[in-house]
């Protein structure tokens, strides 16, 4: 008997100890909007993705976006606080990434945990190529499903990388490399397609005007619409002239800054460091 | 209606006169003599008066040729003062030159009160400079059939004293426009767009003298259109003694009919004058164009023309030139094979440089 409820202490000892180091994956949400940007279902959908991710690589990745940043004063020690409150992070160094939005300020916080595998895979650099992507390619135009789930692939990708013993830095980004090469090929096959366009173009058209004029040189005769040649000199007097104002109209348009468009420069991002973890942070 | 012709014959030796564009006098074709128009106006002043020999009607004639009543009705009969010859031509025509003896010959009836032209601009350039300026005319016409140039020939070359009327009259103008000035500024994130609407008025005359409109149906109104402007410093009252040579027509299209085309010219004219005051505007719509014509003296003008024909495939080619100042005009064929051959030749050099410039040097 005896023996039997040592089992079965040993058992439930187990069990415990099985819990103990899931404890933060089970109890924290990887995925939670406060403010309402995201549906139910989306909610659920990055939720579930973050979660693979997480337990993939041993270490958190988390969304959070939050209606103000109540009383901190910056959104730095607002995301640490959280990151505290709600016990983040995998295993004995709380390892993990979090993206924090704050809606009021439009402002957001890439906060990476110190002393784990979410540090070496997310340096400035590479805090501030995901920021890149997400806020300059998705928040920016409230396309929040999209920055989050980007943001969670970036992540894992990173992580992966992290793994293999080369994170990303500004020497080794394939991302970066494969992205500025879609870009240099597009931009070639533009350039190409425009130059085609005008070798095809242009010729046939200017071909036809220069035959044109060509031809007109065959006709000289006209009838004569006018008689200015008939006109002495001051043969013109003028006895009225009135130029009246009448009313105003005023139309306003939004002037198109170079940073307006997706594919240009962007916002800039601010890297910061304290004990317990980095920051890139910024508006969006 | 009877009517005399007279040949101005040379007093020295009896040789047929003709107006020389040269000396501005004129000149005997035999000895050589020359002679200023108001010489041989006064000389003629008396012949003309004392001239018997008359012209008939065709229709009364017993002449053998068989004409219609209508085309007889339009067509005199005169008789040659040097040969005798019978000289027949259109009831219009003013000065000819007789088809036997060559001699050329007035039809001073054709002036007499209301139908005589106040002004003559004598011919300044003679029938070579025509013949030259129409070899001339070629150059520069890539699309120009080949064989047109080779192979056609002058068919007839004329100089002719083209009936004209000119008017004065001044155009009564009044104008309305809508107008908009805009201007832009930035305001914030914002480019701010002003637009100020005025109402621009204009009103004004415009005086015009002697706009020409040729009065002879036998001419093409474009083409004794394109052949203007005339300079009017060599217009001087008309003298019959400046047509031995050439051809005349006196007018068969009344100035109240030419009218029409004066006053188009008038408006337009005046329209683009008094509308050239305003300015400083970024658009401009035009709200109400009213010209009124105000008709003043109409002078009866006849103006020099050298009038060139060429046959090519069995179809006539007229060209004009203005016989004072030389300008040439006429239309001529376009050979389309040569404008498809030009078109595709412009097109691969044109597409060569290009793809050489686009994908070699840059």
């Amino acid at each position: 008997m005896i023996k039997r409820i040592l089992k079965l202490m040993a058992a439930v000892l187990v069990f415990v100890l099985c819990m103990k180091i899931n404890v933060s994956a089970a109890n924290t949400e990887y995925v939670r909007d406060e403010y309402g940007v995201l549906s139910a279902s989306e909610v659920q959908e990055l939720n579930e993705l973050a979660a693979r991710v997480s337990d993939a690589h041993n270490a958190g990745v988390y969304v959070r976006v939050m209606n103000n940043m109540g009383s901190y004063f910056t959104i730095e020690d607002y995301s640490e606080a959280v990151w505290k409150e709600e016990e983040m992070g995998f295993g004995d160094t709380d390892d993990g990434i979090m993206l924090l939005l704050d809606m009021d300020t439009r402002s957001f916080d890439i906060f990476v945990r110190h002393g784990g595998l979410a540090e070496q895979a997310f340096g400035t650099y590479a805090r501030e190529q995901m920021a890149d992507v997400v806020v300059n390619d998705y928040l920016r135009y409230d396309e929040y499903a999209e920055a989050f789930s980007n943001f969670i692939a970036i992540a894992d990708a990173d992580y992966a990388y992290a793994e293999a013993g080369t994170p990303i830095s500004e020497d080794f980004d394939p991302a970066r490399d494969e992205r500025e090469q879609r870009e240099r090929e597009a931009r070639e096959a533009a350039e190409r397609t425009a130059k085609t366009g005008a070798t095809v173009g242009i010729p046939p058209i200017a071909a036809l005007l220069a035959c044109l004029g060509m031809k007109s040189r065959n006709k000289t005769t006209e009838i004569k619409k006018e008689a200015d040649n008939y006109i002495p000199e001051g043969g013109m007097r003028l006895t009225n002239r009135s130029d009246r104002f009448l009313y105003r109209t005023e139309s306003r348009t939004r002037i198109q800054k170079d940073d307006d468009s997706r594919s240009s420069g962007g916002s800039s991002f601010s890297s910061s460091s304290s004990s317990f973890g980095s920051h890139t942070s910024g508006h969006f | 209606m009877p009517d005399q012709v007279t040949n101005y014959k040379c007093p020295s030796c009896g040789g047929p006169l003709h107006f020389d564009p040269d000396s501005q006098k004129l000149l005997c074709d035999f000895c050589g003599s020359t002679f200023t128009t108001e010489e041989i106006s006064k000389i003629y002043a008396d012949a003309n008066a004392a001239a018997a020999a008359a012209g008939t009607d065709l229709s009364e004639s017993n002449d053998t040729v068989q004409w219609s009543e209508e085309e007889a009705a339009h067509m005199r009969a005169y008789s040659c003062p040097s040969c005798g010859a019978q000289l027949i031509c259109d009831e219009n025509t003013a000065a000819t030159s007789c088809p036997y003896c060559g001699n050329p010959t007035v039809v001073p009836a054709q002036f007499d009160g209301a139908l005589r032209p106040d002004y003559i601009i004598p011919f300044r350039l003679k029938k070579e400079e025509a013949v030259r300026k129409l070899s001339e005319f070629y150059k520069g016409k890539p699309l120009l059939p080949t064989a047109f140039k080779n192979n056609n020939h002058i068919e007839e070359i004329k100089g002719v004293y083209v009936p004209f009327w000119l008017y004065d009259g001044a155009a009564a103008t009044d104008l309305a426009y809508h107008a908009t000035r805009v201007h832009s500024h930035s305001s914030g994130d914002y480019l701010v767009t002003v637009t100020e609407h005025y109402q621009v008025e204009r009103q004004g005359t415009v005086r015009f003298r002697m706009v020409p409109a040729d009065a002879s149906s036998k001419m093409p109104d474009e083409m004794m259109d394109a052949i203007e402007p005339f300079r009017y410093d060599d217009l001087i009252p008309f003298d019959m003694s400046y047509l031995p040579g050439y051809l005349a027509d006196k007018y068969d299209v009344s100035a109240e009919e030419d009218a029409d085309r004066a006053d188009v010219r008038m408006k337009n004219s005046a329209i683009e004058a008094v509308s050239g005051t305003v300015g400083g505007y970024a658009s401009c719509v035009p709200e109400k164009e009213h010209v009124h014509i105000i008709p003043d003296r109409v002078h009866y003008a006849f103006l020099p023309v050298w009038m060139l024909s060429t046959r090519w495939n069995n179809q006539i080619y007229l060209f004009a030139m203005n016989g004072q100042t030389g300008k040439f005009i006429g239309d001529l064929p376009v050979d389309m094979g040569k404008f498809w051959l030009y078109f595709i030749v412009i097109t691969a050099v044109l597409m060569a440089a290009l793809a050489l410039v686009l994908f070699v040097l840059i």
